[in-house]
């Protein structure tokens, strides 16, 4: 044969197997699995400067670092590198900082001349706490793009960082899971200089927007089995959640070439026998499933490994007995209560009994056959105690506001606990079983919900959720109220509003002339209104009849026009510091709306607190607010419907259920409250509102909320009638 | 007999290729491969192992916190070097409690497992094989036959010690590829002669 042409032969065969990509899915992870929480991923970039100018024009090495996270940022929704440029944070692993740095060693281990650079990953359960990336300066390094450049102790930074900085979000080398895919992840670079496709699917795998995903969860795990040599099997899982899914195999924690939920051992000898397990991650987490695969050369007959033991169980709960078995499969496994069968034969290792009663009590033994033989295990006694009472709540945790970086702490109190488990959004918190739950250091990752799990021999009882928002800045405020609602001849529609931070105008308007001109029927003809400080009247209107400082506060603000300057509306700009309230009525009935508006600009002053009196009825006569928030940022807010309340206040005729419904302008379904939550009182008391009677069923929640405009709806959850105050108060 | 087949020489020749051709236009992104002769030359010793233990301690040393994990090699075979019955291994990362510390490269290891190890010669590296997962190799069964087989660290059969100096996913590419013929793992007794074979070639290269 020609030896140049079967050179050629072979390179075309090279360049084949380069080319030939499996489909979609071929990124892989670092197993085991692990991501960053919602939010920032801080890089601190602590390269020093460069000897010389790099090739590709970046003037430091943090430049080029700042390069190769922000490659990454594009693909990645719901958290981002953000690149601190010559930081000067501690450098160390284990420090909770992600450096980025150049090191001839790490923890006193020298890099040697064979590694480039390295990236150290510190996580706790499923969630990244720490990235370091370290460089080795054993190399002399350049930064460029294109092919990649000989040279013995050379390195090219850009292509390098930015694979660093992938295993730093979570990605693994595709091409060592199996995977022929281009990538920059491979743990080949070549000519690669930049993102793929695969690496870029990769990203948005991990960091997808989250909303409306549900993490994987075993609906049928992997299950263990034990065969004769030749026979064929199949180790699958089924699971739950929200595709797509990555299912990553290993068998004695070596990844096995295969991303679906099912491996097949065609024939299987007994080198294949051994543990088997898979991952199943999606966009929202992952779930591991485990087996052990036993293979003999022979049928073996069933023997007991482990006997069942006995059961102690509180009448109401469940109760399990298990029994350990060896033997060549299918095992059948065959209970008996009291020396009698009990139930059908099954190859279930294990018995259920639910919700057990006194007259479960007895001994219990299991039989495991196969076509061998069968085993018999001892007996276990399965003993029945009365029900007990649940632990009772005494301390609710208090929800919070609380900034960026500080710390806060839930607390929680019950009698008759045994013991108690922190839950973040339904889910446990590792380790967190004391009374007291302190998060430090706090990120976007740690607004949610939190409650405490309480539980003893009777069962669990949960506390209430206090949810932790985060601080908002102030970046937006409270710039407009207005309340529409049907007033009788004479009836008092009470309007009330503080002005934090010093003194500003406020252009305050009750309408129902002009209001019929928009189509709202039966319209109030002339209403008037009338301001109050601290119980003195010290401004008021009947009809605006053209007042040039209410024309320019309209034009300023936006309000809706009047239709004349002749027309009953009534309307007033004031000087405002501090509470005031608007006092409305007209002597004939009809609807209307009270409107008060910031027209200043500036966030401070601002108005920090609304409200709204009146009668709810039903149907179109529920009581509506509405509020705008204008600004660049959102905003925390506090809203209340109080009736109950009230009547402890000396309010007569109150509602006696209120429930209040969030909506946008546009109305879209924000969020709702019935009844408020006992974790909300500390809120109540740090924003100034007045203090709900303990379990009353006045309604209350809290909300973060971007700029726009909003609608409250008030009314009776069980369609009753009464007065009741419906209120706005910022939060920090 | 030595092969002489078309297929045998296109799988040698492929080989080759891939040795001459890979290095000038690619290399690990982190790491570069040791050729087999480096790979020895660099070993201390080089013992068929089995792991008698693994335990993995937080440590602190000045600011630094990093998980060292401890294990334990029981020796089966010596292949070359002053190889200790018995000896222990400290690699950087590993697993304390829920809190976990990946050094992404580093080789980790589960009691039990047998493997061929090319321990480095100079003490504190940042990996005591040499090239993190290029000094260590799996010594396993497939479903064919008892005799004992020779995997990569990926898990990925090793053909020819060639193959070493290539990345790891060209070997998981190159076995993908050769699927079509069935690929023919080294023994672990084939191996262990490669690797005394090339010692004994570097002493006498040595030799003043």
């Amino acid at each position: 044969m020609n030896p140049v042409r079967s050179f050629i032969g072979c390179f075309a065969f090279a360049l084949f197997i380069v080319g030939t990509s499996r489909p979609a899915m071929a990124f892989v992870q670092l197993n085991p699995p692990s991501v960053w929480p919602d939010g920032d991923i801080v890089m601190h970039l602590q390269l020093g400067p460069t000897s010389r100018s790099l090739s590709d024009g970046n003037v430091s090495w943090n430049a080029a670092a700042k390069s190769a996270l922000e490659a990454w940022n594009p693909h990645m929704e719901r958290a981002k590198f953000t690149a601190v440029i010559d930081s000067t944070v501690p450098i160390g692993s284990g420090n909770g900082f992600n450096n980025v740095i150049f090191s001839d060693s790490i923890f006193g281990r020298a890099f040697g001349d064979s590694v480039l650079a390295v990236n150290i990953i510190l996580r706790f359960g499923s969630r990244r706490v720490e990235a370091d990336t370290v460089f080795n300066t054993r190399y002399t390094w350049d930064s460029y793009r294109g092919p990649l450049r000989a040279g013995v102790n050379t390195a090219e930074f850009m292509r390098v960082a930015v694979h660093e900085f992938g295993h730093a979000i979570g990605l693994g080398h595709p091409d060592q899971d199996g995977q022929t895919v281009p990538a920059i992840m491979n743990s080949t670079a070549g000519n690669v200089d930049a993102l793929l496709a695969d690496d870029i699917n990769g990203a948005r795998f991990l960091y997808a927007d989250r909303a409306g995903l549900q993490l994987p969860s075993l609906l049928i795990p992997l299950a263990g089995t034990n065969v004769v040599a030749g026979a064929n099997i199949e180790l699958s899982v089924t699971v739950a959640g929200t595709p797509p899914f990555q299912y990553t195999w290993t068998k004695d924690r070596i990844r096995q070439i295969n991303q679906s939920s099912k491996l097949t051992l065609a024939n299987a000898q007994t080198g294949a026998a051994g543990t088997y397990a898979v991952t199943v991650t999606n966009s929202a987490g992952s779930v591991a499933s485990e087996a052990v695969v036993k293979i003999t050369s022979f049928t073996a007959v069933p023997a007991i490994l482990a006997q069942p033991a006995n059961v102690t169980a509180r009448a109401g709960f469940d109760a399990t007995l298990t029994v350990e078995a060896d033997g060549t499969s299918p095992l059948r496994f065959q209970w008996f209560k009291n020396g009698a069968a009990f139930g059908p034969a099954s190859e279930s290792r294990s018995l259920t009994l639910s919700t057990v009663q006194p007259g479960d009590a007895g001994t219990y033994s299991v039989t495991a056959t196969n076509s061998a033989g069968s085993a018999t295990s001892n007996s276990a006694t399965l003993t029945i105690l009365a029900a007990a009472a649940t632990p009772v709540v005494t301390t609710q945790p208090q929800s919070a506001v609380a900034a960026v970086g500080t710390t806060v702490s839930f607390t929680a109190a019950a009698t008759g606990a045994t013991s108690q488990q922190w839950r973040k959004n339904g889910v446990p918190i590792a380790g967190a079983t004391a009374l007291t739950l302190a998060l430090n250091r706090l990120t976007a990752a740690d607004a949610a919900n939190y409650d405490l799990v309480f539980t003893n021999a009777g069962g669990t009882t949960d506390t209430a959720a206090a949810t932790l928002l985060l601080a908002t800045g102030l970046n937006s405020r409270l710039s407009n109220l207005s309340v529409r609602t049907t007033l009788a001849a004479n009836q008092l529609l009470i309007v009330g509003f503080t002005m934090q931070g010093g003194t500003k105008d406020l252009l305050v308007r009750a309408a129902g002339p002009s209001l019929g001109a928009l189509g709202v029927p039966s319209t109030m003809e002339d209403p008037r209104l009338a301001l109050f400080n601290a119980g003195t009247r010290v401004a008021e209107n009947n009809d605006w009849a053209g007042n040039s400082a209410v024309t320019a506060a309209i034009a300023a603000t936006g309000a809706f026009p009047f239709t004349g300057t002749n027309s009953l509306d009534a309307a007033l700009v004031a000087r405002v510091d501090g509470g005031r309230t608007v006092q409305v009525s007209g002597p004939a009935a009809g609807n209307l709306i009270v409107e008060a508006y910031d027209i200043g600009s500036a966030n401070t002053p601002r108005l920090t607190n609304l409200s709204a009196l009146n009668f709810v009825g039903t149907g179109g006569d529920v009581l509506i607010a509405g509020f705008t928030l204008h600004g660049s940022g959102p905003k925390n807010l506090l809203i209340r419907a109080a009736g109950p309340s009230l009547a402890a206040l000396s309010v007569a005729g109150t509602l006696a259920d209120p429930k209040l419904v969030l909506r946008t302008s546009g109305q879209a379904f924000v969020a709702e409250n019935d009844t408020y939550s006992p974790s909300l009182p500390a809120l109540f008391a740090g924003s100034g509102a007045f203090a709900f009677v303990p379990g009353a069923k006045d309604a209350a929640l809290i909300v973060s909320l971007p700029p726009g405009g909003y609608t409250v709806i008030v009314s009776g959850a069980d369609a009753g009638t009464g007065n009741a105050i419906v209120e706005i108060y910022e939060l920090p | 007999m030595k092969p002489n087949c078309l297929l045998c020489r296109s799988g040698f020749l492929f080989v080759l290729l891939l040795l001459i051709v890979l290095p000038s236009v690619a290399h690990a992104t982190t790491v570069r491969p040791p050729t087999f002769s480096q790979l020895v030359g660099r070993s201390a010793f080089v013992a068929e192992t089995v792991v008698k233990s693994v335990h993995s301690e937080l440590l602190t040393r000045g600011a630094d916190r990093a998980i060292v994990t401890f294990v334990t090699f029981a020796t089966r075979s010596a292949i070359t070097g002053a190889v200790p019955g018995e000896f222990t291994l400290e690699f950087l990362g590993g697993t304390v409690g829920e809190l976990d510390m990946t050094v992404v490269g580093m080789p980790r290891f589960i009691v039990g497992q047998r493997d061929v190890v090319f321990v480095e010669k100079t003490a504190g590296q940042l990996c005591p094989l040499v090239t993190l997962g290029y000094g260590r190799y799996r010594v396993y069964t497939d479903a064919s036959s008892p005799t004992p087989l020779i995997a990569r660290d990926n898990g990925v059969p090793l053909e020819d010690v060639a193959e070493v100096a290539l990345p790891m996913p060209d070997s998981a590419a190159l076995a993908g590829a050769l699927s079509a013929r069935k690929r023919q793992p080294l023994t672990l007794a084939a191996f262990a002669a490669r690797i005394r074979e090339t010692a004994t070639d570097l002493a006498v290269q040595n030799i003043p």
